[in-house]
């Protein structure tokens, strides 16, 4: 459409919305062409899924989320982290996410560094993370650096924007379920600032409801965030940055749940020399939930929350071709303080707070043996006390054998240890959701991942190919027994069984990052099983998020400057469950009888979305630019069963969301 | 916390339709379900066939499933006595020939002999209930409380009072109301002692009911109500608190997977044989 462009100049006298130029392409006859909306400058080079090390990694940076169709238009890091490959949703439209076949609380999610526990908005509908204020994602499935560890299945590490503004801008938008803004803008030559904020309001509306009851609903969410960078000198970077978001549901006078998590990060990165920098940080993390009711005679609160501090210190030491090390040490309190709770005529519960201290050193090293192999090797060395103390070390290898000029073998080994786990039986989370620690009776859980893959690039890397093939096996892994009751229970020990998991699978990836047309396809092959003692008579049983088949598509086009439309379809095999199979009476109660624990599947689950942008004005030299994204999410009304349930020898299926259209506006200055 | 998830559900605009399982049948098994009780009477034990769960078919539990008749059921107790039963084709039921009073302290056998599997012989079935020492609360009171979006003093709340004896105890409760014993299972009440373990409690919410949806008030100012308490071996106590929580199947947000209620019975039978001994206490609804 362009022809061939062979040039770009940008031009500083045309701010671009957000980015502070504006970027214009010129084609090969020398005519300048039209501005691109934006244009991605990263210090990763474009080939470094062939000649990087790591294994299992997807990346998603801000270009990437805006173009896949939203469910209700929120752009969302973790809807697009469940189209990748071996990553499946936990349930429908949720931000809980399996990786290649674990439980979503094996997956550790940063924020700038620090944990964030809970992820989700609204029962899991939209994730805490407010796509203008991130930069990039990047979820390692298992193989993940070594500086992080605690868990099994993956880390999710979002970060937020760090660019540097050059005046004050903004940008924002307003949707159907919440609007948000971000601003910006410099303090003197060597700080910058961000600020950011969304807000749902559903409950706003509920004024006109016709039920005056209704009118006392409370239903919102709320995220903010901020930001603060400083540049000392080019060898001296300090960074604050945090994060605060609260769910309220509720009734005025009845009682109400408000639940949010918050994160903080405070970190100085140091250059020593050209081959070694540090960065030292502090870390902060808290999951609060707080309930009450107001009722009458039935006055009750609860309080859970979770809090992380955090110090670490990490060095990136590079020496020659033999030694490009990195090496830390980290020191982490867990303050856990469950089911703090009273109620009227039940007194309160017994106090049941808990810190764990979690210390580790580490160190990576990666070097080149020749022009096509590298070798990459570390172990993390973890202690771990609660009261009981465990100490266990967690070696990671890896190779990697470049094949020709854009392609290469890799394959990783790594040992993984998860001391902190969920009190969670369903298939989606919720925030009642309790974390809780190894103990006496809990031991960590452990896994070996063993992972191999081709990676190729083509078309001077526009086109990325990569096969994957995986096996891990878990130790500890734990399950609850039937009829587990995790609600205000201090006594979780006693609900919990552990035994063994494995997983194995094939990934295959296709995507074109680059041109008018851009998108991706993902397919996954897999398997994914428990064996416990205790469930299921001991049977080996299919993990709750086993797909056999699992595949995702995307597809942008960029039509003109004004217009650019997406399509996006995920296919998958339905969710192992469990079945009637018979039923029997009791005392005039209808009793049913049970398959075995997930000897079937819900049917398959397919959906295709689709939205449009138009660019208001694209040609426009004021600063305020602006779009109208149309999302259709659903496009084909598929009836996708989110529950089963099962009354009077009748099956019936919840689905939650048919076709939904939305309409977003979205602007920058 | 339901109504929380009906509030969320209606403003997702969620929806129902009717799904069809493809599902294997599971082969028929035997149910036995006898509770033995303090009153001089005829006890009884009832068994049947499990039926396949099929989509729309209701019938089992209208009660048309044929019940088991052919088969040799027999009480005995700890202390030897032996309580012989005979088929009542009226209620579908074994009924003791003897009347029989349950004593705490004292355990019961049950034993069944049947051909359930049609191949010539009869399979044995057993189970054994213990009798456990009376406990519950020392008087009750019953008051209308007002609660948003409900009508004025459509709840109740039954608050009790008394000292818990040392140990995890178990309650399985039943209300009389105006001298009308509410005995289906599902007007049984579940409870244990979590929250008051060993200590004395007061004003403890054990239940809020409200008066049926276009019927007959049951419960109003002025009208007696008894609340008869048994004391409760955990896995009878779990049993029906798993009875009344089986139909339903996977709740995402709250729930875990479904799961088989549990069963004391032996060879391979379904059901329970389990006893109430009960203490009692009155009051007058507010």
């Amino acid at each position: 459409m362009f022809g061939r462009i062979w040039g770009v100049m940008m031009l500083s006298v045309l701010p671009l919305c957000g980015y502070g130029q504006d970027i214009f392409a010129i084609d090969e006859d020398g005519d300048t062409s039209i501005a691109i909306e934006e244009i991605v400058v990263s210090s990763r080079a474009s080939d470094a899924n062939v000649t990087g090390m790591e294994m299992g990694v997807s990346r998603l940076d801000a270009s990437l989320l805006r173009k896949i169709p939203a469910l209700m238009g929120e752009v969302d890091v973790v809807k697009a982290v469940q189209m990748m490959p071996g990553v499946q949703m936990t349930s429908e439209g949720g931000s809980g996410f399996s990786v290649r076949g674990g439980s979503p609380d094996q997956n550790l999610i940063l924020l700038d560094d620090a944990v964030v526990y809970n992820p989700s908005h609204l029962m899991g509908f939209f994730s805490v993370f407010n796509n203008d204020f991130v930069s990039s994602a990047e979820l390692y499935k298992g193989d993940m650096p070594l500086r992080y560890g605690g868990r099994l299945s993956s880390l999710l590490e979002v970060n937020t924007i760090d660019r540097q503004p050059r005046r004050f801008s903004g940008t924002g938008g307003i949707g159907l379920i919440s609007s948000r803004v971000t601003l910006e803008g410099p303090i003197g030559e060597r700080t910058s600032w961000h600020v950011g904020g969304r807000r749902s309001y559903a409950d706003l509306f509920l004024v006109f409801a016709p039920d005056k009851e209704m009118r006392k609903a409370i239903l919102h969410f709320f995220d903010l965030n901020a930001k603060l960078t400083h540049r000392f000198s080019t060898n001296d970077v300090l960074e604050a940055s945090g994060y605060w978001g609260q769910d309220a549901f509720g009734m005025a006078d009845m009682g109400a749940m408000r639940y949010g998590n918050g994160a903080a990060t405070v970190a100085w990165r140091h250059r020593y020399s050209d081959g070694l920098s540090s960065r030292l940080a502090f870390n902060f993390s808290d999951f609060t939930l707080r309930m009450y009711s107001d009722v009458e005679e039935l006055n009750a609160k609860l309080h859970n929350s979770l809090r992380d501090f955090q110090l670490r210190l990490d060095f990136d030491h590079r020496a020659g071709r033999y030694f490009n090390l990195t090496y830390g040490v980290e020191s982490t309190l867990h303050h856990l303080q469950p089911n703090d709770a009273v109620a009227m005529g039940l007194g309160e519960m017994p106090d049941a707070t808990q810190n764990a201290l979690e210390g580790t050193v580490y160190v990576s090293n990666e070097h080149e043996l020749g022009s096509v192999l590298t070798l990459r090797y570390g172990a993390r060395l973890t202690l771990f006390h609660n009261g009981m103390t465990y100490v266990t070390a967690e070696p990671r290898a890896g190779l990697l054998a470049r094949t020709g000029a854009h392609a290469s073998v890799k394959a990783s080994w790594s040992y993984n240890t998860q001391f902190l786990q969920l009190a969670n039986n369903s298939s989606s989370g919720s925030p009642l959701d309790i974390w809780f620690t190894a103990g006496p009776d809990i031991r960590p859980q452990k896994s070996h991942l063993v992972s191999v893959g081709y990676f190729q690039n083509l078309r001077n890397d526009m086109f990325a190919l990569s096969a994957e093939v995986y096996w891990k096996g878990m130790r500890n892994v734990i399950d609850f027994k039937d009829g587990a009751n995790l609600l205000l229970n201090n006594d979780l020990e006693q609900e919990i069984r552990s035994g063994r998991g494995e997983s194995y699978g094939l990934e295959l990836s296709a995507s074109k990052e680059r041109g008018a047309w851009t998108g991706f396809i993902n397919y996954t092959l897999s398997r994914s099983e428990r064996t416990i003692e205790g469930i299921n008579g001991g049977r080996t049983f299919l993990a709750p998020f086993d797909k056999t088949h699992s595949l995702n598509l995307s597809v942008s086009w960029a039509i003109s400057p004004a217009w650019e439309v997406s399509l996006s379809w995920v296919y998958g095999t339905g969710n192992p469950t469990t079945y009637p199979i018979g039923q029997y009476d009791i005392g005039g109660l209808t009793v049913i009888r049970y398959s075995d624990r997930n000897a079937y599947r819900f049917p398959d689950y397919h959906r295709m979305d689709a939205s449009a942008t138009w660019h208001i004005r694209p040609y426009s030299k004021r600063r305020w630019r602006s779009e109208l994204n149309i999302s259709i999410y659903n496009v084909y009304n598929k009836k996708n069963p989110w529950m089963i349930n099962f009354t009077e020898g009748r099956s019936e299926m919840i689905y939650l969301f048919g076709i939904l259209p939305s309409i977003t506006y979205n602007f920058r200055f | 916390m339901k109504r929380l998830f009906a509030l969320f559900c209606l403003w997702l605009g969620s929806c129902t339709a009717p799904i069809d399982l493809d599902v294997t049948a599971e082969e028929p098994r035997l149910v036995i379900f006898g509770v033995l009780t303090d009153t001089q009477e005829h006890q009884t034990i009832r068994l049947q066939s499990t039926v396949p769960y099929t989509d729309g078919s209701d019938s089992y539990a209208r009660g048309v499933a044929e019940a088991i008749r052919s088969a040799e059921v027999m009480i005995t107790s700890s202390r030897g006595t032996v309580y012989p039963t005979e088929y009542n084709s009226l209620n579908d039921f074994f009924r003791t020939r003897d009347a029989l009073e349950i004593h705490p302290g004292l355990s019961y056998d049950l034993d069944v002999r049947c051909d359930f599997n049609r191949d010539g012989f009869p399979e044995r079935y057993t189970a054994t209930t213990r009798v456990l020492p009376p406990a519950g609360p020392d008087s009750l009171s019953v008051t209308p409380i007002s609660m948003p979006m409900m009508d004025e003093n459509r709840i109740y709340k039954f608050s009790i009072y008394g000292r818990d004896p040392a140990g995890p105890n178990w309650y399985i409760y039943r209300l009389r109301v105006d001298g009308e014993l509410r005995n289906n299972v599902n007007q049984w009440i579940f409870g244990d002692d979590g929250f008051y373990d060993g200590s004395p409690y007061s004003d403890y919410p054990l239940v809020m009911l409200t008066n049926p949806v276009d019927e007959e008030p049951l419960f109003y100012e002025g009208v007696e109500v008894d609340l008869l308490t048994s004391n409760v071996e955990e896995d009878f106590a779990l049993f029906i608190s798993e009875v009344m929580g089986s139909e339903g199947g996977e709740m995402p947000l709250f729930g875990g997977p479904p799961y088989n209620v549990r069963t004391n019975i032996t060879g391979g039978a379904l059901g329970f044989f389990g006893n109430l001994y009960s203490t009692e206490i009155s009051a007058i609804v507010q």
